[in-house]
């Protein structure tokens, strides 16, 4: 097996994307969309002006964040309490109202708020944020013992094609079919990662499937809602 | 002082009732018209984005495979019914999964701000008990706020009278106290108020230092003294209380905060006022039960049009 260590480049992407959309909105940005109707109708600012252009775009709570990986790939990070939030015997240590690697990524994302220490939820995605959604991605979609991202939520047969795969994880984690740039774009990622594996004690189809999982974790699309 | 208020809230759900007749939906309606003002329309989410975007917020998780196929052709309606009603998944603790999302984000408000930060396990189990009750009983807020601001968790950990006012406002009406509402932490501490027509010896009956100014003239012979607030007279915690759960910043701050939960982004309510009075009318007008809250913003085009970005 390969050293699985992460890749500067593969970290690039994500990061830029995560800071494009945490970037504050400016309400009186013309989009070149409807907003520019109500500017050009004599807006002074008012700033609510694409609130009812637009829908809801949010990034998701850390433990929803933990809680959807889980359910997706069926890998267990571990368990957490949230109505026992008692730091001094949890923070780190498998006990209390916590166990595995649960607090320390549900902490390190922005989450698991405690009594003791006065942090509020982050509302900016910064480099460790990202960080640790990628280690938290890779923990769960490198879990030899987790097949919940691949059809059937079994290991993929011989029989099976890279497009079974990508399909069943656009729908389960974005919650989408994948567009046909999508397709173009995944359809490249596993020819390359199936020449030339990630892993090697599993077969190239499931090496380059568990790197697709960790890719599209590790997204907006993923993140935001 | 508690007939005025309560003929105060007579005034406030009679005005609520009356313009509540036939207002089903009227936020859609304001949405609706404010973009049909500026020559545009609703852009529902595509049915996928929507489903996501409804069960990450009432189940809080990413809908599975059978759910997306599930909900396939629904409206929004349908679509915040199906996942609202979810039962309780592996992560819930045992709770249905709407009840579980809104405590997680309750938790954040009530008790572990960076303002509030209670630390007795009893008293937060106690507090997310009733706290439940709001969205598995359809309780009212107002009925959960008159138990939350005499519960012990919130007794215990603001001990004075004026840090339970700041507190009770903080908390129930969205922002701190002014200056000129300092007579309401008077009102809370009601019989431990310094009488300036008593001796200080027989009045001092408290170590609470936040005694405030207060008009003499209130006091008579005997310890207790009144306090004026919004042209309301009172002289207990109850007093106090009773105020605050009848005020129009109260229902309007619990609009704020689903809204905020919901949008993302804060209610534009200086702007574009009619939005928070208008559903906070009708928050009043159906017994502050915020499951309809909820649902009324939920299933507004402000919640069910396509996000900006995808």
């Amino acid at each position: 097996m390969k050293v699985p260590a992460i890749r500067s480049s593969k970290l690039l992407l994500p990061l830029l994307l995560l800071a494009a959309c945490s970037a504050p909105i400016d309400a009186n940005d013309d989009p070149g969309g409807p907003g520019s109707v109500d500017a050009g109708g004599g807006s002074s600012g008012d700033g609510y002006t694409l609130s009812f252009y637009y829908g809801p775009m949010k990034p998701m709570y850390a433990e929803s964040i933990l809680y959807s990986i889980e359910r997706i790939t069926g890998h267990d990070f571990g368990a957490w309490n949230p109505t026992i939030p008692d730091p001094a015997t949890v923070a780190f240590s498998n006990s209390g109202n916590a166990s595995g690697a649960w607090y320390p990524h549900c902490r390190l994302l922005g989450g698991c708020m405690d009594h003791r220490i006065p942090l509020s939820r982050t509302s900016f995605l910064g480099t460790a944020y990202v960080l640790q959604l990628e280690k938290a991605a890779a923990e769960a979609c490198y879990d030899r013992a987790a097949f919940g991202h691949f059809p059937g939520a079994v290991a993929p047969n011989p029989s099976l094609q890279a497009i079974d795969i990508i399909n069943h994880q656009f729908a389960a984690i974005l919650g989408a079919t994948p567009t046909s740039d999508d397709l173009t774009r995944s359809i490249k990622y596993f020819d390359a990662h199936v020449a030339d594996p990630e892993f090697e004690d599993v077969s190239a189809l499931e090496s380059a499937g568990r790197g697709h999982c960790r890719a599209l974790l590790t997204t907006n699309r993923f993140l935001f809602y | 002082m508690k007939r005025k208020l309560f003929v105060v809230l007579s005034i406030v759900l009679a005005g609520s009732i009356a313009s509540a007749a036939g207002i089903n939906g009227a936020l859609g309606e304001l949405i609706t018209g404010f973009l049909s003002d500026r020559g545009s329309s609703v852009q529902r989410a595509p049915q996928s984005q929507l489903a996501r975007r409804m069960s990450i917020d009432f189940t809080g998780v990413v809908p599975s495979l059978n759910d997306i196929e599930a909900t396939n052709a629904m409206s929004s309606e349908e679509l915040f019914d199906y996942f609202a009603g979810a039962e309780s998944m592996p992560h819930t603790n045992g709770l249905p999964a709407y009840a579980w999302v809104a405590l997680l984000r309750d938790a954040d408000d009530f008790l572990f701000s960076n303002s509030v930060q209670f630390s007795q396990v009893s008293h937060i189990q106690e507090f997310q008990s009733q706290l439940a009750r709001l969205y598995i009983e359809d309780w009212s807020y107002q009925e959960f706020t008159r138990w939350a601001l005499t519960s012990q968790m919130f007794l215990n950990r603001f001990p004075s009278g004026a840090d339970r006012a700041n507190a009770a406002f903080f908390l129930f009406l969205g922002r701190d106290s002014f200056t000129s509402e300092v007579p309401v932490g008077n009102m809370w501490n009601g019989y431990v108020l310094r009488n300036p027509n008593l001796d200080a010896s027989d009045s001092e009956t408290s170590s609470d230092y936040h005694v405030y100014d207060y008009a003499p003239s209130r006091c008579g012979t005997e310890v207790v003294c009144e306090a004026e607030l919004w042209s309301q007279v009172g002289s207990s915690p109850q007093d106090a209380i009773d105020l605050i759960v009848a005020s129009p910043l109260f229902a309007e701050a619990a609009v704020d905060r689903y809204w905020q939960r919901l949008i993302g982004t804060p209610l534009p309510g200086v702007n574009f006022p009619i939005i928070r009075t208008t559903l906070a009318n009708n928050f009043v007008a159906n017994n502050y039960s915020v499951n309809w809250l909820i649902r009324e913003i939920a299933t507004s085009p402000a919640y069910t049009q396509e996000m900006m970005f995808r």
